[in-house]
Parts: C-alpha cells; structure tokens; sequence
C-alpha cells in the first residue's frame, strides 16, 4: 500500500445519453470543490483539468466515450472512487421512459 | 443637431406616441458596447493592479447574475434562473480565475485586451466541436464575455436591465433584446431616434405600459445631459429641460392619466359581451412567464399567444427538450381554465438573436425566418414540438405555426408534429392525441387561401402586424416609410373578413393576436366582421373588455359594413375614430 502522494490512474466509460454535457459537467466540479488533489480527464488526446467545468465541456466527449481519469495527492484514493461511482450511476440521470 | 446649455433652455422636440403615459425624470443614454477593445503594453510593477481589475470585474458580473437570478426566481422563472446558475458556475471555473490572471502576467498587457484573446481562443475551441449540444454552451460563454467585458469598460455599456436609478431612456434605437431586460420599476420611458410603430420593441413597451416616443430627434446627449425630461407619450412630445411650469402642467396631467387608468382598472370583473350577448374571447399574448401573473390580475381567457422565441433570446440558444417543457408545464398549470396557445419558434427579422451571424440576407422578412427556418432545422423544430406535445398532457395547448405562406408547409410541418407523437408514444410518455394545430394568417397567400388552410388544421390566428407588412410592402421599422403602414387599408379589412368566413363555414376559430386586437378604435369592426376571439397584451385586456361591454353586436355590424365600403385608410379611420368617440363618451 503506497501512502502519501498517490498518482491514480483509472478509466471510466461515459453512459450518459448526451456526454458529458453541463449537468454532468457541473456535477464532477461541485464534487471536486474542496478536493485537495489534482484531477485529470484524458480523451481523445486531449488531458484537461477536471475542476474547470469549461475544460471539460470543451472536451464534448460523448456517450460510450472512455475517459481515462487520473487524480493525484493525498486524498486521490477517495476522489477515484467517488469519480468511478459518479460516471457508473450515469450522473442521476434515469432515462425518460414512462412519465 | 447640437443643444448647447443656454441657461436653462427649454427644448420641445415632436415623435410618434407608441406607448401613452407620462414620464418625468432624469435621461439616460443608452448605447451598445464598442467591439474593439484597445491594446497596450502595461509595465510590471502596474501588473497587480490590472489583475485585480479583472477580479473586480468577475465579482461585479457575479453579482449582477445573482440580482438577476433572485429577480427571476422570484418572478417565477426557475428555468431561466437556473441558466443563469451554470453562467455562475462558468464565473469560478479555473480557466476565468487563475488561468486568465496568468495569462495578464505573462502577456504583459491590458486587462481587457488579454480576457478578449484568452476568450478568443476558446470560442475557437468551442467551435470546432461537432456536436451541436455541445456547441450551443458557446452561447453561455459568449454571454458572460460580454459581461465581464461590459464591466472592465464600464463607461461603455451597460444593459437596460443593469439599470438602478429610475431614467427616462435614450437611444438611437433599441432591439426586442434589451427591451427584455428592462424593469419597469426603474425605466420610467423610452425615445429612439429610429423605430416604427409596431415593431416588437414597441410591442414590449406596450406590454408592459412603459411611455415611449419614437422618431424623436434628440440632441447628442454625450455633448450635454440635462437634468430633467418629460416624455408624454399620449401625445408623442418630448421636452429636454422643462420649465417649472411645465413640470407642474404635466404632474397635473399625469394625475389626471391615473385616474383614468384606475378606472378602467376597476371594471375588472365585466365578461367581455356586449350588450346584445355577444360573447367574445380575450386572451393574452405574453412572452415572458412573469406575464401569466398579470393574466390573472387582469382576468384574461387564457393565453392567445405565447411568443416562444423569447425562451431562444433569453439565453441566445435553443433551450434543450427539458427545459422547454418546464415551461410549458409551467403555462399549463398557471392558466387552468383555459387553453393556451404556444406559437413555435418565430426568429428572424427584427429578432435575430445570435443565431443568423453567418446567414445574411438580404431580405431578412422575406427570407429564412420563423415556419421556414424551423423545416429547415428539423431537429431544433422536433424538440420543440415534442416539449409542447408532453406538456399537453398536463392541460389545455395548441400547437400554432407562424408565418405560414400555403397548405405544402403546413402539412410538412404536421408530419413532423405525427413524428414527434409517434416518437412519445413509442416511449410510453403521455400527452394529448389531439393536440388542436393553427396556423397564423400574416402573409396575404395564407390569407387569400384560407379555405385550403383551414381544412387541414383546426383554427386561424391573424397576425395583423405582419399582415399589414406584407401586403402593403412597407417595412415597418422604416420611418420614413411608416405613413404608409395602416392596419386600416381595405385590403387588411377585407383579408380579415375573408379568413373569418372561412372560419365560420368550417365552424373552427379565427382569432386576431396583432396590435389592431388591443387599439379599442377597431374593436368594433373586428367583432362587426365576425372575430370572435382577439389576444391582446395583458395591459390592454381591461380597456378591450370595457369597449366590448359598451358595443352592441347589431352596431358593430354596421360599422363593419360602411368600413367595407371605403376606398382608403383615412375614411376608414374616420368611421372607427367617430364610432370610439361615441363610445369614449359613455366611459
């Protein structure tokens, strides 16, 4: 068990309907609010900083779209997690069947 | 022209009255903001200074959002609030704070020219993303730009909404947009220098009683600003620098308005019949949601007409499927008694919004706008129908197509409508089968073949103001023009009454939602012609119901059938003038 500075790298696929459009988008942010590590998203080719709602708009990674997160400092073991769990529960969002 | 301080001059300059009400109070100038933004070198021991400009101007913005939201949260908009919520969010993001103060230190230069680039490059990033859902978050961003911009020149903009003290504004012309923002607790008037009668501005101040002066040709007020003006909208005069004289004779005169005013206002409670038992329809025409409270203050059957592209030019974009049918949700359930009727996206001509930047045209009001531009974005189209579809399940709506040209477009547009139930059904999401379908009669081919149109669709609305437009081939934001723009013309009154037959042979409705439906002078002939419905806005449904209970339908008639028979506007205005008169007498 490595302890301290952890560098987590995992990677998570997008199921929401529509990406990671604002709701989402604005729902990692507020997660990631009083987070003392570093996150990461890479796709694409593209890492951006995970705390900047912008960055991962501009992203516009779509559904099915892998993610590859990647958080580091002290309390980047709980953020993963948290991050996985997120991605996995497609962000709240149940699909709109019968109203 | 040049008005010098001449110790106290008083100036009487002459407009068109588009919005009775008398106005005193101090004149504000009200310009668009410059697109180019200056560039210098700052020398570094001034860098601190220039960053926390930038923080200023970000806390400024912030707090203008969050007056808005609370503002708009409280007038029941929680949609538009919640936009407004992702616009603060957008405010926090590492990318406007510590990313654009690096970019001041390392650049070396001035605040707003370093925001503009920094900005520049992710409007391109913004732009290169193919998915349009994605894309359209531009509009957001764009949005808080111009903004934070507006703040950090702060001498150069400002939007009619960010208003605090109570003016009397001035500008050489005003779009629908900034009309939106205004709160009429501190804009007391309007005077352009331009602007025609009924265009949608005019409609806006109309709507929400706001005294305005078009066609006024007011010194430049950048040269002097004087203390005091009176705008009297009743009669369209404007007076820079008024005598003390003159200010008591219009306080008296704004006196004697308020009481008139208050006792229109308290015929609240008369149905809109005439004395013989004539029942006709008043509904509302509204854009904003705020409007359904006044609906109710002042008892309107229902809403006419819900001008929906309002919800597009509130947040420059095409709200997402889940957000519109909030608000039509919201509709619904606030206007319970009676149907209420949603007119699908009309944008183009004098509403462009953002949306139009790279199409020009040259002819705007006879290109792609409204039915035409929603057949071409067929997804956008479907959305909306679809948001209004899954509202109809929670109350009374009608679907209504704007600036329909012949039957072909109609039906296309129902195709899309069948697509759309199709697509809900097949999701188990309810909403009504029947959904009533209308088209808007504004173009004289709809007009003159109102009987192919009305077999296809279940009721007519005629929208005056455009109708007048196309078929007099007058624009109607051309001063110089708008003498010949006359609802009055024979040909208007005759097109009115052959759509109206139609209705009745079909036995479907044929309601009249432009500004004629709100001018007491031709309610009258409208109800002599056989109109049995007319939305006007909200502040106009007391006066409207009050002429209606003064009229007898046998009188009505008459009127209507010595106006057929005249020749030219004036002879018809004539008659309506004598016939309220007649009526004016008994208030």
């Amino acid at each position: 068990m490595i302890t301290g500075e952890q560098d987590i790298i995992r990677t998570v696929q997008v199921k929401n309907e529509h990406g990671l459009h604002t709701r989402p988008a604005t729902m990692i942010v507020r997660l990631l609010q009083d987070v003392k590590s570093e996150v990461f998203f890479s796709y694409n080719n593209e890492t951006i900083n995970a705390k900047s709602v912008l960055s991962i708009l501009i992203l516009a990674a779509p559904k099915h779209a892998c993610i590859t997160i990647n958080t580091k400092g002290e309390d980047a073991e709980e953020v993963m997690s948290q991050l996985v769990e997120i991605f996995e529960n497609s962000f709240g969002e149940v699909r709109a069947s019968v109203v | 022209m040049l008005y010098k301080n001449q110790g106290g001059g008083e100036l009487c300059l002459k407009g068109y009255p588009i919005c009775p009400g008398i106005a005193i109070g101090r004149p504000f100038f009200f310009t668009v903001a410059e697109e180019n933004v200056p560039e210098f070198s700052v020398p570094h021991d001034q860098i601190d200074r220039e960053v926390d400009r930038y923080y200023i101007a970000l806390k400024d913005s912030r707090q203008d959002l969050l007056f808005l939201q609370n503002r708009l949260q409280k007038e029941g908009g929680s949609e538009a609030a919640d936009i407004l919520g992702a616009h603060l969010e957008i405010m926090r993001d590492p990318l406007m704070t510590v990313e654009m103060e690096e970019a001041i230190r390392l650049r070396g230069k001035n605040t707003e020219y370093v925001f503009k680039s920094v900005i520049g490059e992710y409007e391109k990033k913004f732009k290169r993303i193919p998915d349009a859902l994605f894309r359209e978050r531009l509009k957001d961003f764009q949005d808080i730009s111009r903004r934070v911009i507006g703040h950090l020149r702060k001498h150069e903009r400002c939007t009619l909404g960010q208003l605090t003290m109570r003016s009397v504004v001035f500008a050489l012309e005003l779009s629908p947009s900034d009309t939106a923002e205004a709160n009429t607790d501190v804009i007391e008037a309007f005077v352009t220098r331009s602007g025609s009668e009924t265009s949608h501005v005019a409609i806006m101040a109309r709507a929400k009683g706001i005294p305005f002066v078009s066609n006024v040709d007011f010194p430049d007020l950048t040269v002097f600003m004087p203390p005091k003006v009176i705008v009297d909208g009743c009669n369209g005069q404007v007076i820079i620098n008024p005598t003390k004289e003159t200010v008591k004779y219009f306080r008296d005169e704004q006196k004697q308005l308020q009481i008139k005013v208050k006792g229109l206002q308290e015929t609240g409670n008369i149905v809109a019949e005439t004395i013989d038992g004539c029942k006709t329809r008043l509904s509302a025409n509204i854009e904003r949601f705020a409007e359904l409270d006044s609906l109710h203050e002042y008892g309107g059957d229902g809403v006419g007409l819900f001008r929906s592209e309002y919800l597009y030019l509130a947040c420059d974009s095409f709200p997402p499927e889940d957000e519109q049918f909030l608000v039509y949700r919201s509709i619904v359930e606030k206007v319970e008694d009676y149907p209420s009727v949603i007119r699908t996206f009309d944008i183009g001509g004098d509403k462009l919004g953002n949306f139009h930047m790279n199409r020009y045209e040259k002819n705007p009001y006879l290109g792609c706008r409204a039915i035409r531009l929603m057949l071409k974005e067929k997804p956008i189209f479907k959305t909306q129908i679809r948001a209004i579809l899954r509202a109809s399940a929670f109350g009374e709506l009608r679907i209504l197509f704007p600036m329909i040209s012949g039957v072909s477009e109609l039906r296309e547009a129902k195709e899309i409508v069948e697509e759309a139930k199709e697509e809900l059904l097949q999701s188990g999401i309810p909403f009504a089968r029947n959904i009533p379908i209308g088209c808007m009669i504004e173009i004289p081919s709809a007009a003159i073949t109102a009987d192919i149109l009305i077999k296809e669709c279940d009721f007519l609305s005629i929208g005056t103001n455009d109708l007048v437009q196309y078929s007099l081939a007058v624009d109607r934001d051309n001063s110089s023009m708008s003498y010949l723009y006359t609802p009055a013309h024979p040909s208007i009154i005759r097109m009115i009454k052959m759509v109206v037959n139609e209705g009745v042979k079909a036995e479907k409705s044929v309601s009249v939602c432009g500004e004629i439906a709100g001018d007491p002078r031709f309610t009258p002939l409208l109800l002599g012609l056989g109109v049995n419905e007319l939305s006007v806005s909200p502040g106009s449904i007391r006066k409207i119901r009050k002429v209606i209970s003064l009229l007898s339908i046998k009188e009505a008639k008459k009127i209507a059938v010595a106006v057929l028979k005249c020749e030219t506007p004036i002879e018809v205005e004539e008659i309506l003038e004598r016939a309220y008169q007649k009526i004016h007498g008994t208030f």
